[in-house]
């Protein structure tokens, strides 16, 4: 390598690293204010020389926090689950059959994503009324088990594997869900990565939908939680730092896990070959 | 076999499956509620469920279901619940700022059970403070029982006025302040008080404690009369241009810092600012006072009005009596009031509360003041607010202008002031009347 590139290498990093840094600079924060005292909490701008646990406890004695960190799991899994299920057999269809209709079910399907969803909350949630399904997990997962985005994601995937292997199932005697199940599905893996980690997120940040379907507190995902901590008159900053904190965790943790995957999701398709 | 998902939908599938095995073996324990509530402050929500079981032991066979629902949350989710009639509660509170919306068209229209008898009936009309029945009160109709007074008061760093030799109780008028203020202000160093020139929330109370307000008893609008001309010369002077003495840097850790190094030595303070001042400046315990708010001439009122609270019942709720009676169970109780105070700084409505010896106990971080007994001597003295549905459209008018008017300070000084305030405060008190006219109600 030339000395020339090894300098512009060497300041690709260096921006990069700065980049990084002024990114991370809030969570630092964050971390830092989860472990001040009430009265360091806006006395040092980052870290107190005293390290307190205080928010931490403050948080566990006050609410039931785990609780709400369960009930986020369970939400942001189960519709990780089933939206995975049903967009990638709808995106398999989409890709892999042809049938009347097809074009326009497309182009009405590609138009809900143009619709905001506020737009349509008023008589979804009348529809759920009517359903017996407010105060409940499965007013969450119901209205959300499909995702056009996640359909056209996994027709996009589909459309890569060739049609001679599927003909080949089917001279073997597979049906055509064994085909789905057998040889679609793990050669669309990386996208389903990818998937998982932007369904989960999304799901696991959804506010405005639970705070409306959810009433019973020990029902409350995270963000609904949290935001109970927000007071009108007054709060306790260093409480909901904690809860923000542990909240972001997970994702985090998650995106380590599944970052190989998330990328190579992300970038197939992007180099033909 | 094999899972043809691959490894993070199996570790979903995982989550799923052992996070639902502990919510089944952990499940929400069924409420079958004769009266369902709801509170928008945690502060109210601990509270009342220390009182509630009184209340049930009380009425047998009666289970109240106490929901906290955030403050932002609980006006979309009433509205929606009011429009769509499902869903609705017994009993709600409801923050100030957000109940003339509720009051919107014809009476019958109200989602709230008018109380004007019950109130008359019960004789808290007269055992409350009268005043704060009118934000609650459309069309002559009271909907909503007072949860609260708010007197405002200035907070400020008593160490550094002792260091200065500044005398508060020779402080009677805004003329006194202000003098002070001018002689202690630092340019970029330190400013006598805390307010901000681009949005109205501390102009309000200054507003009120002349008399005037956003609307009036009829809900018309007045945000452009002499009252509301006369306090926005006095106050932009005081925010802006060469002989400012007041600045605003915000919420949270800069105003934390900006107390702390003596940047304001003022702030206005309503009783449920005093308790937000002790969480976020913990550090000046022992260090700060109260002072009453100035008064705009000798002898005048020495203090307005910020912020509030209401309960109301739905006319959804098949046991009115029933609502009515934990209402007053809740806003009545003494005691509880009285525990309510010690953890809010929160003086109740109702007069008689506050012979509590609660209220006369002194704060060490007020300088061992009595903080109670100096809320409630103002308290009576709290000016009137009335309510419109259009108070959200009013505020938001009322910053434009204020911003407008300090813009204009700035650049021109005194010279053509008062010809543009009255101007801009009629272009946004008509902008609010034009809004008000599409709905005749």
């Amino acid at each position: 390598m030339s000395i020339f590139h090894r300098i512009v290498r060497f300041v690709v990093n260096l921006f990069l690293l700065a980049f990084a840094a002024l990114t991370l600079t809030p969570m630092v924060w964050l971390l830092a204010a989860t472990l001040k005292s009430p009265d360091d909490l806006f006395s040092y701008t980052f870290f107190a020389p005293r390290i307190s646990t205080f928010n931490f406890r403050d948080l566990f004695s006050t609410v039931p926090f785990h609780r709400y960190m369960i009930n986020s799991i369970f939400v942001a899994s189960t519709m990780v689950v089933v939206q995975l299920f049903f967009s990638s057999l709808a995106g398999f269809a989409l890709a892999k059959y042809e049938f009347k209709g097809k074009k326009p079910i497309m182009i009405l399907m590609l138009s809900t994503m143009m619709l905001p969803s506020q737009v349509l909350m008023a008589p979804l949630y009348e529809l759920i009324y009517r359903m017996g399904l407010v105060d409940s997990y499965a007013g969450l997962v119901v209205p959300g088990a499909v995702s056009v985005f996640g359909i056209f994601l996994f027709r996009q995937s589909i459309l890569q594997v060739p049609d001679e292997l599927l003909h080949a199932a089917r001279i073997d005697g597979c049906s055509e869900f064994r085909i789905y199940w057998d040889i679609v599905m793990p050669v669309s893996r990386p996208m389903i990565g990818a998937f998982c980690l932007i369904s989960f997120m999304g799901t696991w940040n959804s506010f405005l939908w639970p705070q409306i379907i959810l009433h019973k507190t020990e029902r409350f995902t995270l963000p609904i939680a949290l935001n109970q901590l927000v007071g009108l008159y007054q709060q306790q900053y260093g409480t909901l730092m904690a809860g923000t904190f542990l909240s972001v965790l997970p994702v985090i943790i998650l995106f380590m896990l599944l970052q190989k995957e998330f990328i190579a999701g992300l970038t197939a398709g992007a180099v033909k070959g | 076999m094999r899972f043809p998902y691959g490894p993070a939908a199996l570790s979903m599938l995982i989550l799923s499956i052992l996070s639902g095995v502990w919510l089944a073996f952990n499940p929400v324990p069924p409420k079958k509620a004769t009266l369902v509530m709801w509170t928008f402050a945690k502060t109210h929500y601990d509270a009342y469920k220390q009182a509630i079981p009184s209340f049930e032991a009380k009425h047998p066979g009666v289970k109240v279901d106490l929901q906290l629902v955030s403050w932002q949350a609980v006006t979309s989710r009433l509205q929606a619940a009011f429009l769509s009639d499902l869903d609705v509660p017994d009993l709600v509170e409801v923050e100030i700022s957000a109940a003339g919306s509720f009051f919107r068209g014809p009476l019958k229209d109200v989602g709230f059970l008018d109380l004007t008898d019950r109130i008359k009936k019960s004789g808290l009309y007269d055992r409350m403070v009268r005043a704060r029945f009118a934000p609650y009160t459309s069309r002559g109709h009271i909907f909503g029982l007072p949860h609260d007074v708010h007197p405002v008061m200035i907070a400020y760093r008593r160490d550094i006025f002792d260091q200065l030799g500044i005398d508060v109780s020779k402080i009677h008028t805004w003329d006194d302040f202000i003098a002070i203020g001018r002689k202690v202000t630092i340019p970029g160093k330190r400013y006598m008080l805390e307010l901000p020139d681009s949005e109205s929330s501390r102009f309000e109370p200054l507003l009120y404690q002349r008399g005037g307000g956003l609307f009036d008893p009829q809900g018309n609008c007045t945000m452009d009369n002499e009252i509301a001309v006369q306090t926005m010369l006095f106050y932009v002077p005081l925010v802006a241009g060469p002989n400012r003495i007041a600045s605003d840097l915000g919420g949270g850790q800069i105003f934390t810092r900006a107390v702390e190094d003596g940047y304001f030595l003022c702030m206005i303070a309503p009783d449920w600012r005093s308790k937000t001042i002790e969480v976020d400046v913990p550090k000046m315990r022992g260090k700060m006072a109260l002072m009453p708010l100035p008064a705009v001439y000798p002898g005048g009122r020495r203090t307005s009005t910020w912020g509030g609270t209401m309960i109301g019942i739905t006319k959804h709720c098949k046991y009115p009596d029933l609502a009515w009676e934990l209402a007053l169970h809740l806003y009545l109780n003494k005691d509880d009031l009285a525990q309510r105070f010690r953890d809010t700084n929160i003086l109740p409505a109702l007069k008689e509360a506050w012979d509590h010896p609660a209220y006369d106990e002194p704060r060490p971080y007020w300088s061992n003041q009595p903080l109670g007994r100096l809320y409630a001597q103002l308290a009576p003295d709290v000016p009137f607010q009335y309510t419109s549905p259009f108070v959200g459209t009013a505020k938001g008018k009322l910053s434009e202008a204020l911003v407008a008017c300090v813009q204009y300070y700035k650049q021109h000084g005194d010279k053509g002031f008062e010809e543009f305030v009255r101007k801009r405060l009629k272009q946004s008190a008509d902008e609010v009347r034009r809004l008000m006219r599409r709905n005749p109600y």
